[in-house]
């Protein structure tokens, strides 16, 4: 073969037991109850990325899980590993930048008074928080996949980094410079 | 010792790491303590949360898109209507006494019988009876070719999904790359990629995968699928030699460190094994240091390096 060997026997499993590489190879035969079981495991970490990534855009949010989702399970026989969250977290950043541009396309068309998202006036014990996630969606969008997945979803540096694409050193630039724009932001010392 | 730079900085505090550095730089203990609080408070932020009504309606959304999405075009399917229009040709080729090729995708096979096309009856008597055809279904913009032989088929399967069933019929070699999959009297499924295995699922009987050095027999309810790929080695290993190297094993660290081949971490590995050889006070390891400038001059690491 050309790349891996006949190793891995796996004995019989229900589709639940399945571990994550399991689940992806179950997925790419397109086995409805994989493939359901892979949202099951995957929604709530996808869904919080997404929405700290586009927190402004709520109602793309859905859409956007949905979207990297589909495109998880229409790719799924090529997972190669190591960590299919990290491979999803892949999926959704692309899908999120394929977005982004179409958005920025529309909006650059449409020229209309788009309403902006309305929170409400933010109660003084939330203006912190408020301030810390403005300062978020402010940062550029490297900048923040790279905070997001690694200081508020908790990937390791390698995971994130393998996630996006990019060499382990790129990653912790963009997650230093991430983290002094947030401090200027919230008017601390960057 | 000159002073740690950002990139270090939040490395070394996502990572939790100890450097010997801090407890001499009142500065960098400074600048790794700001960066300690503004990770505090992204970590503390709330998390966004679906409900579960608002899980469950996503969850039937996506499950009802999936199965009404068209399946992705792939070039095997381009072939689709030749090889309907072909089969017709088709049949009667596979009933040709020799073995003849054919390219068949996405479509599923009936399981047509051998025609008699002997003439003598004397012959005919003598044959074993025929067997049919196995049953085939194709997927997953599959591209495979097929030849049927008096005993039993040889499918050659190059990407997409199949589900082969050769109970009470003619057994099958499926071969993927350099792999041969033997279904006799048994039910499969198997995907493929690019002329490799991505899994081999045995529903009924069993079924024996072989490749140049492998021989590996599935029974029923068995999902196969190949070892972890080179990049899964690799970044596992990365990890590994970090564990060491945080653990003090130096040289153990090195040896994890220099099996690291994936792109994503070979630069951070080339360095931490040059920094664990010289802390385990190796005589190659300002040649290492050296070597690693020299193949990494924008690093951050080599800024620091050429600063030390």
């Amino acid at each position: 073969m050309k790349r891996g060997q006949l190793i891995q026997l796996r004995p019989a499993v229900a589709v639940e037991e399945l571990s994550d590489e399991g689940l992806a190879a179950a997925c790419a035969t397109g086995d409805r109850v994989a493939q359901g079981l892979l949202f099951e495991r995957y929604a709530d970490a996808i869904y919080r990325f997404v929405a700290r990534m586009r927190g402004s855009d709520a109602h793309a949010v859905d859409d956007l899980v949905q979207a990297t989702f589909l495109a998880a399970f229409a790719s799924a026989d090529r997972f190669r590993g190591p960590k299919l969250s990290s491979w999803l977290y892949g999926i959704a950043v692309n899908v999120i930048r394929t977005h982004v541009r179409k958005e920025v396309a529309r909006k650059r068309v449409v020229s209309s008074l788009a309403e902006q998202p309305d929170d409400g006036p933010a109660r003084p014990a939330d203006a912190d928080l408020a301030k810390l996630r403005a300062a978020i969606d402010s940062l550029s969008p490297k900048l923040r996949e790279a905070i997001v997945l690694v200081d508020l979803e908790g990937e390791s540096g390698v995971d994130a980094a393998d996630a996006l694409g990019v060499p382990v050193g790129t990653l912790w630039r963009r997650l230093s410079d991430a983290r002094a724009q947030l401090r200027e932001a919230m008017g601390g010392a960057p | 010792m000159s002073c740690l730079d950002a990139a270090r900085i939040a490395h070394a505090v996502t990572a939790e790491l100890d450097d010997p550095h801090l407890a001499e730089c009142l500065d960098c203990r400074r600048r790794m303590e700001l960066d300690r609080r503004t990770r505090q408070a992204l970590r503390s932020m709330p998390a966004p949360r679906m409900t579960p009504a608002h899980r469950a309606e996503m969850a039937a959304e996506l499950l009802a898109r999936v199965q009404l999405a068209p399946p992705a075009p792939r070039r095997g399917r381009v072939i689709i209507a030749t090889v309907t229009a072909l089969a017709a040709s088709l049949a009667v080729a596979l009933a040709w006494p020799r073995a003849v090729e054919s390219t068949s995708a996405t479509l599923a096979m009936p399981s047509p019988e051998f025609p008699s096309v002997r003439s003598s009856s004397v012959a005919a008597l003598e044959e074993p009876p025929l067997v049919a055809a196995p049953r085939l279904e194709a997927s997953g913009g599959a591209v495979l070719s097929r030849r049927a032989g008096a005993d039993r088929d040889v499918l050659n399967l190059s990407d997409g999904v199949i589900e082969l069933d050769t109970r009470t019929a003619r057994n099958v070699d499926v071969r993927v790359g350099d792999a041969v999959i033997r279904v006799d009297d048994a039910a499969v499924k198997i995907t493929a990629r690019q002329r490799t295995i991505v899994s081999v699922q045995v529903i009924v009987g069993a079924a024996r995968i072989t490749s140049a050095d492998q021989h590996v027999t599935l029974q029923r309810d068995s999902l196969w699928m190949p070892g972890p790929s080179a990049k899964q080695q690799s970044m596992s290993t990365f990890k590994d030699a970090w564990v060491a190297l945080r653990a003090g094993r130096n040289r153990e660290a090195i040896e994890l460190f220099d099996r690291v081949t994936d792109p994503v971490a070979i630069e951070e590995a080339t360095y931490w094994a040059a920094v664990a050889a010289k802390r385990a006070g190796d005589a190659d390891a300002s040649d290492r240091l050296a070597r690693f400038l020299e193949k990494y001059p924008d690093s951050e690491y080599a800024t620091r390096l050429r600063a030390e």
